[in-house]
């Protein structure tokens, strides 16, 4: 490989910026096309998607958010004691505030995100974008829009249900070990529940669906029409969508303290 | 239904052409990679190096994207695979673009259907079992046929067929030929594109001005 051929931090930098505005410039196109969804045909995909990525993923989630509220409360508990003001104050800032969106987004990553890129991958290898174009439907509409708004809502209604699971979990852990009544819990944390935190976590996994939706739905539909391209450009899809993630993460944590 | 002027690619070109409402024509090119192109840019996908293409009166490519979809609502294509969606059942298939189009439903075209099989002999046990098979389960000829019924279901003004008849022995290739034909004589105004690599299945079974491109000398 010549000095010339050698990828540079300048081009790499140069690929991702244009990438970055196209799934900036996809996610508002599908806000725009959300017209689409009158036709019985594009609101069946939508249900669809939302059953493979929201129902589907109600027990990997369940699963996930009470082992997160088990390992919040025993490590926290180590650290702070066995109060419950402060089991109930490392719930509601480490799993209604942070790990609650994150973890969920990232489960939703790995299960739809990755199906979603290589689908498209593979619809546009076999030419089947194409057909679509020819018999006149427009593949942003039939493929984009049920993807983007699928995505968007499952992650928030999954958000929701591990942050349920998540504090349920911590909360009959703390209970059994610190011989603590489990409404007492209950109490003291809708007493502390910050509705601020409740909004941001709300906004967040809004937007975390929609960045999960537009990459992958980008990776996928741009992808070469070689075979090779199907993994290539579902990795690429998997890698960006989790530096976006952490990155988005970060923002809102120095944002919001 | 569709006006080539002076329309020229890369590597070919092709005299100026008419195709008038009712008439069949045809299109020989041994390279599916031209065929592939022609239909493109006939259909909008690609720009022509020179020359001006409309279909439906519509010049595609410089159209706006909502208008160019509504023209290619009227048009009906069988790529040379089918063009079938690989997750979607044969049912789904054959309703896809009536459904998406005009909101019709299964239960409104199955006797369509049902009635399309039976006219090429298919008996109504093999038709419900075509109806649920995924399209990578299917046959080259199948693929053809389920790609015809869903012009039979969506009723288009203009129909393009890209290589019905290569690689299928002439059984298959009639029966198909029968199909389009009969879908070809339901509208006076239809008008029909047959594209293909085998010359022969060509002129057999289908009569009418013959498209014939020329190739462009590199310089």
């Amino acid at each position: 490989m010549n000095k010339a051929e050698s990828p540079t931090l300048q081009s790499f930098a140069s690929h991702l910026f244009k990438d970055v505005i196209g799934y900036g410039a996809l996610a508002a196109s599908s806000v725009a096309h959300l017209g689409c969804l009158r036709s019985p045909v594009v609101r069946r995909i939508l249900y669809k998607q939302i059953y493979f990525t929201g129902i589907e993923a109600l027990f990997p989630v369940s699963m996930a958010g009470l082992l997160v509220g088990l390992a919040v409360i025993s490590q926290m508990s180590e650290v702070l004691g066995s109060g419950v003001a402060l089991n109930v104050r490392a719930i509601k800032l480490l799993v209604v505030r942070e790990l609650g969106t994150l973890l969920t987004a990232l489960i939703v990553l790995a299960r739809s995100g990755s199906a979603v890129a290589s689908e498209l991958a593979s619809m546009k290898q076999r030419g089947e974008i194409r057909a679509l174009y020819l018999m006149g439907i427009d593949p942003e509409d039939y493929l984009i829009v049920p993807r983007v708004l699928g995505v968007c809502i499952s992650v928030f209604v999954l958000t929701f249900y591990f942050q349920f699971m998540a504090t349920i979990g911590g909360m009959v852990v703390a209970s059994a070990i610190y011989q603590v009544s489990f409404v007492n819990y209950i109490a003291a944390f809708s007493a502390a529940l910050d509705w601020h935190a409740v909004l941001v976590s709300m906004a967040k996994s809004i937007l975390y669906g929609g960045i999960i939706a537009s990459v992958c739905c980008h990776h996928g539909i741009y992808a070469g029409h070689a075979a090779a391209m199907i993994p290539r450009s579902t990795e690429t899809a998997m890698i960006r969508t989790l530096g976006l993630l952490f990155l988005t993460d970060a923002a809102f944590a120095i944002l919001t303290v | 239904m569709i006006a080539l002027e002076h329309l020229a690619m890369d590597h070919w070109k092709i005299p100026s052409f008419n195709l008038q409402t009712g008439e069949v024509a045809t299109m020989f090119s041994e390279s599916e990679e031209v065929q592939t192109q022609f239909l493109d840019t006939l259909l909008g996908l690609r720009e022509p190096c020179a020359g001006t293409v409309t279909v439906l009166g519509r010049n595609l490519y410089h159209e706006r994207e909502a208008s160019r979809i509504a023209v290619l609502a009227r048009v009906g294509t069988v790529p040379e695979n089918g063009g079938l969606i690989s997750n979607l059942p044969v049912c789904e298939n054959g309703l896809l673009p009536a459904a998406y189009h005009h909101g019709s439903t299964a239960s409104a075209c199955e006797s369509t259907v049902v009635a399309t099989l039976q006219s090429i002999g298919m008996s109504d046990e093999d038709a419900m079992h075509l109806m649920v098979q995924l399209p990578d389960n299917l046959t080259l000829f199948e693929k053809r046929l389920v790609a015809l019924l869903r012009l039979r279901v969506q009723e288009p003004l203009l129909c393009i067929y890209q290589s019905l008849f290569d690689d299928l022995d002439h059984t298959a290739a009639a029966q198909l030929a029968q199909l389009a034909d009969d879908l070809q004589k339901r509208d006076a105004r239809r008008a029909s594109l047959f594209t293909g690599r085998e010359e022969e299945p060509l002129a057999e079974f289908c009569t009418g001005p013959r498209l014939t491109l020329e190739s462009i000398e590199s310089p």
